[in-house]
């Protein structure tokens, strides 16, 4: 990702910026006082915390909000079309950390994993800078967020494996919600619980193997890739986890990257 | 000086690596003070729906109690859910529900044996209260309510069970000593 940004999959993770700052745009009005995310609201939640932990957190309100993500909506699209390989697409990718970690700290609740895994790799991408930005630091990089991406994946599955609901097939359950759900697809593996269990049992394998693909040969690291497109993919449609693809599958380069130097 | 920089970097993301993968085991329950610590999220935990995944819909549903006496029928905060066709590219309602399970997980972490209404000095627990009462507020009540309820779609109906229901608060902030209807 850091080491290869001509590539166009090196960018994928910008495409999550924008919708989010989409996102957030359409939600500023929750910043305002009575809002979920009101200033009061979240001065309740982060009262007890830390001083580090309230930095940003009720610092201003639906206006300040819309600023943020509009200059992020601005600079995503610029890290999008320029790669970070360019002074103005690094420019850009900086100033989408400075507004995500804004938006983190003032909204402190409702964000997901994708959202975490993104502020992490414009993190990790800020330090790269910081250590001077240079073809080995960027090597780096790349390597912490692999390693970062593994862990997800094997955490995932390790901790469905474990887990009897999931061994057992969960996602007829999962798919009979509002928030995650398709009522259709619900019923339908409640009617066949074997294609649920199948379901579960594929994920929890390619998610626990999915650390292999470092030592695997290449076919086998681009078919686990392509899965990974086909599950966060799914994942969007079925389940409406829409930012999941471009942060995870953002992160791939990164994994290609590692896998390649450990040759 | 390049060097030292990549050194630096090499060191801060081998024990951001293995601090997170701490993270991994019994929820966090390892690294929880530390997370106390380290602000924005930064020592991620990715179990995603695992071990027990979300298989009903959190909502809040509320009531006011009227200057004239009496309780109004139960009303919901509804955020709404985004429709099929572009929830899978844009889904800003999913903040919205996923703030609310975030505040009543938190809720439903608090131990009961620890104090009888410890709950309600439970950031969480006020942060909920906080929303039911800006929900409520054009209504003018003396007291409000809320209540957790998750629901599911069944195989014939929605399934639906109550989890948590509040004591009645006085609107403003105080400890409503009225009698539960």
């Amino acid at each position: 990702m850091f080491s290869s940004p001509d590539l166009l999959a090196s960018r994928l993770i910008f495409v999550g910026l924008v919708i989010e700052a989409i996102e957030m745009l359409a939600l500023r009005g929750a910043f305002a006082d009575g809002g979920v995310f009101s200033r009061s609201n979240i001065g309740i939640l982060t009262a007890g915390t830390r001083w580090q932990m309230r930095i940003g957190a009720t610092f201003g309100g639906p206006g300040l909000i819309g600023a943020a993500m509009g200059v992020q909506l601005a600079a995503a699209i610029v890290a999008l079309v320029q790669g970070l390989g360019t002074p103005s697409g690094i420019a850009a990718a900086l100033v989408c950390l400075a507004t995500c970690g804004y938006l983190r700290s003032r909204r402190q609740i409702g964000g997901s994993g994708a959202e975490q895994l993104t502020f992490i790799v414009l993190v990790t991408f800020g330090l790269v800078m910081l250590a001077g930005g240079t073809p080995a630091a960027r090597r780096i990089g790349d390597v912490f967020v692999a390693a970062l991406l593994l862990l997800a994946y094997f955490a995932s599955g390790a901790s469905k494996a474990v887990a009897p609901i999931w061994r057992g097939g969960a996602l007829a359950g999962v798919f009979s919600t509002e928030c995650y759900g398709l009522v259709g697809l619900g019923r339908l593996l409640a009617r066949h619980p074997w294609m649920d269990r199948l379901l579960c049992w594929s994920l929890i394998v390619w998610e626990c193997l999915f650390p292999l693909v470092l030592i695997a040969p290449k076919p086998v690291i681009v078919a686990s890739f392509a899965i990974g497109v086909v599950f966060h993919v799914s994942c969007a449609f079925v389940m409406g986890l829409n930012r999941f693809f471009w942060a995870f599958c953002g992160c791939y380069p990164s994994v290609w990257v590692t896998a390649m130097l450990l040759r | 000086m390049d060097r030292i920089g990549e050194a630096a970097i090499s060191a801060i993301f081998v024990v951001w690596w293995a601090v997170s993968a701490l993270n991994q085991f019994h929820s966090g329950a390892w690294t929880h003070r530390l997370r106390g610590h380290v602000p924005f999220g930064l020592i991620p935990l990715w179990t995603f729906f695992a071990p027990n995944p979300a298989r009903t819909d959190t909502r809040i549903v509320w009531r006011a109690e009227q200057a004239e006496g009496g309780w109004s029928g139960w009303r919901e905060i509804y955020f709404g859910y985004a429709p099929v066709w572009r929830r899978w590219i844009v889904n800003p309602e999913m903040t919205f529900n996923k703030a609310v399970n975030d505040l009543v997980n938190s809720v439903a972490r608090v131990r009961p044996e620890t104090s009888e209404r410890g709950i309600l000095l439970v950031s969480s627990y006020l942060t909920l209260l906080s929303l039911v009462e800006a929900e409520a507020a054009t209504d003018r009540p003396e007291a409000v309510q809320f209540a957790v309820v998750r629901t599911a779609i069944g195989a014939e109906a929605r399934d639906f069970s109550i989890v948590f229901l509040s004591e009645p608060h006085a609107a403003g902030g105080t400890l409503a000593h009225v009698q539960q209807s």
